[in-house]
């Protein structure tokens, strides 16, 4: 009897909750969990950067950001839409070429779509 | 690095296990009793399963609550159409009576968009090949057709030729894959004894045996593991190597 209820309504339970879980687990798995993967102070900081025109600091900002970003790739992407991941990846990489060549407004659209991206990112 | 396949494999089970578990939770009626409604609804569910696991340009979250609201909604209605007769008709729709006396209602007929040749196939299936030898036939929701011979083309019953058949009993598995259910011997009287000095007499024992039951009568059947068959039945219709 015992056996049967464990089987029949614990397990189920659980196992719905634990999909539940894995689901929504988005708006909370894109937060930064170490020191690798604060993509979005990276850019907030890279968005500086590009204000005072510091090309070389906004150069290694990028490229951190892109590691960082492959990084929470890896937790989110069991809960978010695959468009909004190719998306932002989209975005580092336009951010990528503004700043190669400079260019601190196109830097600019793309940072702020970014933001967009983000806020959007598993709600 | 976003690997597509771990996503897919992951949501195929996540899908796989809410659909089974949704499926107990709506119950065991039976395929063939199906209303065309259950059966829409069946698919649909599946549906949302199937893109569940496979569309990744949505959350997974969307689909689930699909699933669940679905499964829910059919709940719902399972225990309303249980409890109000009016409601349940307006649903699963009533029999309708398509042959009296032998004689086809047409209009019932074309009401349910059942054609002649549809009519005589559902007969044929019903072993009814003469429509003089029906008293009604009655179109059920589910889609099936269900036949009242006139009395003097009804089958003879025991109750008929007043005999008084020894009473039903059930065929009882007492041996499956070489493990005997001790549960099933008790329950139809017997013991391990019994069952031993029944294996004695065939020169088998309990490993050698596949499927072993009391039948009806009382009697052991028994099919042993080497079915010892000399002649094969070949069943393909085609030469071919499968």
């Amino acid at each position: 009897m015992k056996t049967r209820f464990w089987l029949l309504y614990v397990l189920p339970i659980c196992l719905i909750l634990v999909f539940v879980a894995v689901m929504a687990s988005g708006s909370f798995l894109k937060k930064p969990f170490g020191t690798d993967d604060r993509l979005l102070e990276s850019i907030q900081m890279l968005e500086k950067q590009v204000e005072g025109k510091k090309w070389t600091e906004a150069k290694s900002q990028i490229n951190y950001a892109m590691q960082a970003w492959d990084k929470i790739v890896n937790r989110i992407q069991f809960s978010v839409e695959r468009e909004t991941i190719y998306d932002i990846l989209g975005t580092l990489a336009r951010i990528k070429g503004g700043v190669a060549a400079e260019d601190d407004k196109a830097i600019m659209e793309e940072v702020y779509y970014f933001y967009v991206l983000w806020d959007n990112l598993g709600d | 690095m976003m690997e597509e396949t771990w996503v897919v494999a992951v949501r195929s089970i996540i899908a796989f296990l809410t659909l089974i578990i949704y499926t107990r939770v709506l119950g065991k009626q039976q395929m063939g009793n199906l209303t065309y409604f259950d059966y829409i609804n069946g698919i649909t569910i599946g549906s949302i399963a199937g893109t569940f696991a496979t569309d990744l340009s949505s959350k997974a979250w969307i689909h689930f609550v699909a699933l669940t609201i679905f499964t829910i909604i059919t709940i719902i209605f399972q225990y309303i159409t249980l409890k109000n007769r009016t409601i349940s008709k307006l649903m699963d729709s009533d029999p309708t009576l398509i042959i009296q006396n032998g004689k086809i209602l047409e209009q019932n007929l074309s009401k349910m968009r059942v054609k002649f040749d549809e009519l005589t196939m559902m007969l044929r299936q019903k072993d009814v090949f003469d429509i003089t030898t029906l008293d009604y036939a009655i179109l059920e929701p589910d889609g099936s057709l269900s036949v009242v011979l006139k009395p003097e083309n009804q089958p003879v019953t025991a109750k008929d030729m007043h005999m008084h058949p020894p009473k039903s009993k059930l065929m009882t598995e007492i041996i499956i894959d070489g493990l005997l259910i001790k549960q099933n011997l008790e329950e139809r009287n017997k013991d391990i004894n019994w069952l031993s000095e029944q294996l004695k007499k065939q020169k088998i024992t309990i490993q050698d045996i596949a499927f072993a039951a009391i039948l009806p009568n009382d009697k052991l059947y028994v099919d042993l593991f080497k079915d010892k068959i000399t002649e094969k039945i070949d069943m393909g219709d085609y030469e071919g190597p499968f």
